[in-house]
């Protein structure tokens, strides 16, 4: 949910990283964390397991003040991406402004992607939000790795939408930017 | 369908922390805040400088959403209530509207009961001022022109781009 307080000229907006397990959620936001400087990027929060999965969330708020003095601020946060995690996602979910999908895009996990835009569709549905219309971002992501999908495999078998797609290798920044920058713009209005 | 969009006014933000300070103050308590269920701060009083509010929010926001997620699955239809016990301070959580909660941060020197009273007290008006607010005639329009704000993060987005030490 977009918040608008009006005398503190702030406006507040929530998005979701969604996609399979170790897909590279947290991955994005870390990169984000690291390369902002401090006034833009607030505390990042993690909650994760020791072998590194996030257990319930991540948290990164970021704050872009404007010459009008407007501060605007994205809320991201990712969602855990195994599947016994069901109601943990769909908790983050709640309130979304926009969602960003990481697809690992390596051909074995092809399935685990396909699953989780299922989990996507159904979790959003189940929190009152319309998959049909909220701004959503694909993001194929390892492209360094071998083994990995064609684009046009993976935008035919999980952009159904025919969203704005990028490809990306999150943990060197690749694509990190250009996918926040797309969101922001999606959810803002702003293209 | 949950509202899309919430437009806090001055008028709003006035009456919201002039009621959570009222609060603060009869319930003997530490700290309170008022969260949206998506983890946005709507108000608060006497944050301590060493919380930081908004993760302070985004945790606050999702304990109440997942105790409320696992009532639902045991069959409790009417959840609104979470106490938290710790050893020198306690949280008291109380559901306000279906998307607002207020927290209570209180020593364990003060009486749960007092807490219980006050927010039994102080959740009815704060619920007629989330009504309010989602009712607000001017929103769409004062939307707008907070989306017309956003449309200077443009030059912002753009930068993203070419961050230093990106890619």
């Amino acid at each position: 949910m977009t918040i608008h307080n009006e005398p503190a000229k702030e406006i507040i907006y929530k998005i979701a990283y969604h996609g399979p397990g170790m897909s590279g959620k947290t991955t994005n936001l870390r990169f984000i964390y690291n390369t902002l400087p401090g006034r833009q990027a607030g505390k990042m929060l993690v909650l994760d397991t020791a072998v590194e999965r996030t257990l319930y969330f991540d948290f990164l708020p970021l704050v872009f003040s404007l010459p009008d003095g407007y501060n605007v601020r994205f809320h991201l946060y990712t969602v855990p991406g195994q599947s016994y995690y069901d109601a943990s996602r769909k908790l983050v979910l709640r309130g979304a402004d926009g969602v960003v999908f990481v697809a690992d895009s390596r051909q074995e996990r092809l399935q685990d992607n396909i699953e989780s835009m299922e989990h996507l569709k159904k979790d959003l549905a189940e929190v009152l939000l319309d998959y049909g219309s909220i701004p959503l971002i694909m993001q194929w992501n390892k492209r360094d790795l071998p083994g990995v999908a064609s684009v046009a495999e993976l935008e035919a078998k999980l952009n159904q939408r025919k969203v704005p797609s990028f490809e990306s290798v999150a943990v060197d920044g690749v694509g990190v930017f250009e996918t926040l920058a797309a969101i922001a713009g999606g959810v803002t209005g702003v293209r | 369908m949950p509202a899309r969009f919430l437009e806090l006014m001055a008028g709003d933000v006035e009456l919201i922390d002039a009621e959570l300070r009222t609060l603060c103050a009869r319930a003997g308590a530490e700290a309170v805040v008022l969260l949206d269920m998506s983890g946005a701060v709507l108000g608060y009083h006497r944050i301590p400088e060493s919380i930081d509010v908004l993760m302070f929010s985004a945790l606050l926001a999702s304990n109440f959403a997942a105790t409320e997620e696992l009532s639902r699955k045991l069959g409790v239809t009417d959840f609104r209530v979470i106490y938290h016990e710790g050893r020198r301070q306690n949280l008291y959580f109380d559901k306000v509207s279906p998307e607002t909660v207020l927290v209570v941060l209180f020593k364990d020197s003060n009486a749960l009961g007092r807490v219980r009273l006050f927010c039994e007290k102080s959740v009815p008006e704060l619920g007629k001022r989330i009504a309010e607010i989602t009712k607000h005639p001017e929103a769409a329009e004062q939307i707008e022109q907070g989306r017309q704000a956003a449309a200077s993060i443009r030059d912002i987005v753009a930068s993203f781009r070419a961050p230093k030490g990106g890619s």
